[in-house]
């Protein structure tokens, strides 16, 4: 499979639904606490996602929101993930521009047509700016059906009414 | 100097620190993982005036992203990269104890520890046979997540010696018992092909599924016992991955 921006986004964002539920409560273990859960796509293809959830139980404002992509031949590819507050560089070989920002890692066609499919790089965002707002953006972003975030994730269904949106320079 | 100069020196001005927490001081310094995120590594003073490299379990949360320490060989791997990078762990904070005059040399291995245990997930799929079952265990969670399988069934009470290693019974109208033989593993090829004939002897409702890690390391003998005792055989696990979903869904039809 060649992937392109498109059909990484449309990985990204086409209907999903849990067919393996989170555990209610998040389970804390070294000193973060995760849930992880499992979705199927709605469409044809029945596509099959992982996603997993951690924050760091002594640093808050540092966390990671992920959607893996289980294709068929076996291969686990991580296709975005909202990140919290922590030292990054959106070129590491460029010192002078590492950065302490909220960020999104989000899979590129290069990386993955390259065999690169865990580590991508990130934008700086202002979508949002603590860990319920980015669970609440990002539970949106991978398109999770309606039903299932209110199952699952209450209180997580509706976006804040202001806010700054985009990236940062 | 302090030891915040000390390393400022060592690293010959490219670093910084960063108060996080009080006492707690974040360690800006050009080393980062491959997806740009800086390793995160932490100092603070410890009472017998040396200094404490620490991560507080920020390298395990993120090697959780995709690859978790649950088995007892995974396990013994992650406590080798330790010991032999001489790091410590308490409840998932990796971290070290040294006098200043040694953290520039200290901060290099503890990067560099960090970098290994972070990228576990390669010594599972590219580097290590041994974590064959693993590797299997994994494949039968992606690739027949939906049958929901059981692991470790014994569809015999009386019999316990008899192990099946996943068994899907849910949304098959015949259940599946499936094992995995890890390449020249002559014992357990023999334990599986026992095991089908007395599933059968005792007339249970299944169908047998082996996937080998690699069927071509197998003698001419076992080959043939286990060809003669199962109903599909899987030559590898890439084969199983390629179609193993389809081959199950038609044999539990």
């Amino acid at each position: 499979m060649i992937f392109t921006s498109l059909s990484i986004d449309e990985l990204i964002s086409c209907e999903k639904q849990i067919i393996e539920a989170p555990a209610r409560d998040f389970k804390e273990e070294n000193r973060h606490r995760r849930r992880d859960m499992r979705l199927q796509d709605m469409g044809a293809e029945k596509r099959i996602f992982s996603v997993f959830i951690r924050q760091s139980l002594e640093f808050a404002e540092d966390f990671s929101l992920g959607l893996v992509y289980l294709s068929q031949d076996g291969k686990r590819m991580t296709m975005i993930r909202y990140n919290g507050q922590h030292d990054q560089s959106n070129d590491p070989y460029d010192l002078a521009k590492s950065h302490f920002q909220y960020h999104i890692h989000k899979a590129t066609a290069e990386n993955l047509n390259n065999g690169r499919y865990a580590k991508h790089p990130a934008i700086a965002t202002r979508d949002y700016a603590s860990f319920g707002e980015a669970t609440t953006e990002f539970l949106q972003t991978i398109g999770l059906r309606a039903d299932d975030i209110s199952i699952h994730f209450p209180g997580m269904d509706s976006l804040p009414l202001f806010r700054n949106r985009g990236t940062l320079p | 100097m302090n030891y915040v100069e000390l390393l400022s020196d060592g690293f010959n001005n490219h670093v910084d620190v960063r108060e996080k927490r009080p006492g707690v001081m974040k360690l800006i310094v050009p080393l980062f993982h491959e997806d740009g995120d800086m390793v995160d590594i932490f100092l603070e003073e410890i009472a017998d005036g040396r200094v404490r490299v620490s991560d507080r379990g920020l390298s395990l949360m993120r090697l959780s992203y995709d690859f978790d320490i649950d088995t007892e060989n995974k396990e013994r791997i992650f406590r080798r990269i330790l010991n032999e990078n001489r790091v410590q762990e308490d409840r998932g904070n990796l971290f070290v104890d040294v006098a200043p005059a040694h953290l520039y040399p200290a901060i290099l291995n503890f990067g560099q520890t960090v970098a290994k245990v972070t990228n576990m997930a390669l010594y599972r799929r590219e580097i290590i046979a041994n974590l064959f079952y693993e590797m299997l265990q994994d494949k039968v969670v992606d690739r027949l997540g939906e049958f929901r399988p059981k692991e470790d069934i014994i569809p015999i009470p009386q019999r316990e010696e008899l192990v099946v290693d996943y068994a899907l019974l849910e949304k098959t109208t015949t259940p599946v018992y499936i094992f995995g033989i890890k390449e020249r593993d002559t014992p357990k090829l023999r334990l599986t092909a026992v095991s089908c004939l007395e599933f059968q002897k005792a007339k249970l409702p299944f169908r047998s599924v082996v996937i080998h890690q690699d069927f071509e390391s197998l003698n001419k003998t076992d080959r043939q016992i286990i060809t003669n005792a199962v109903d599909k055989q899987f030559t590898s696990l890439d084969e199983f991955t390629a179609s193993g979903k389809e081959a199950i869904e038609r044999l539990a039809a």
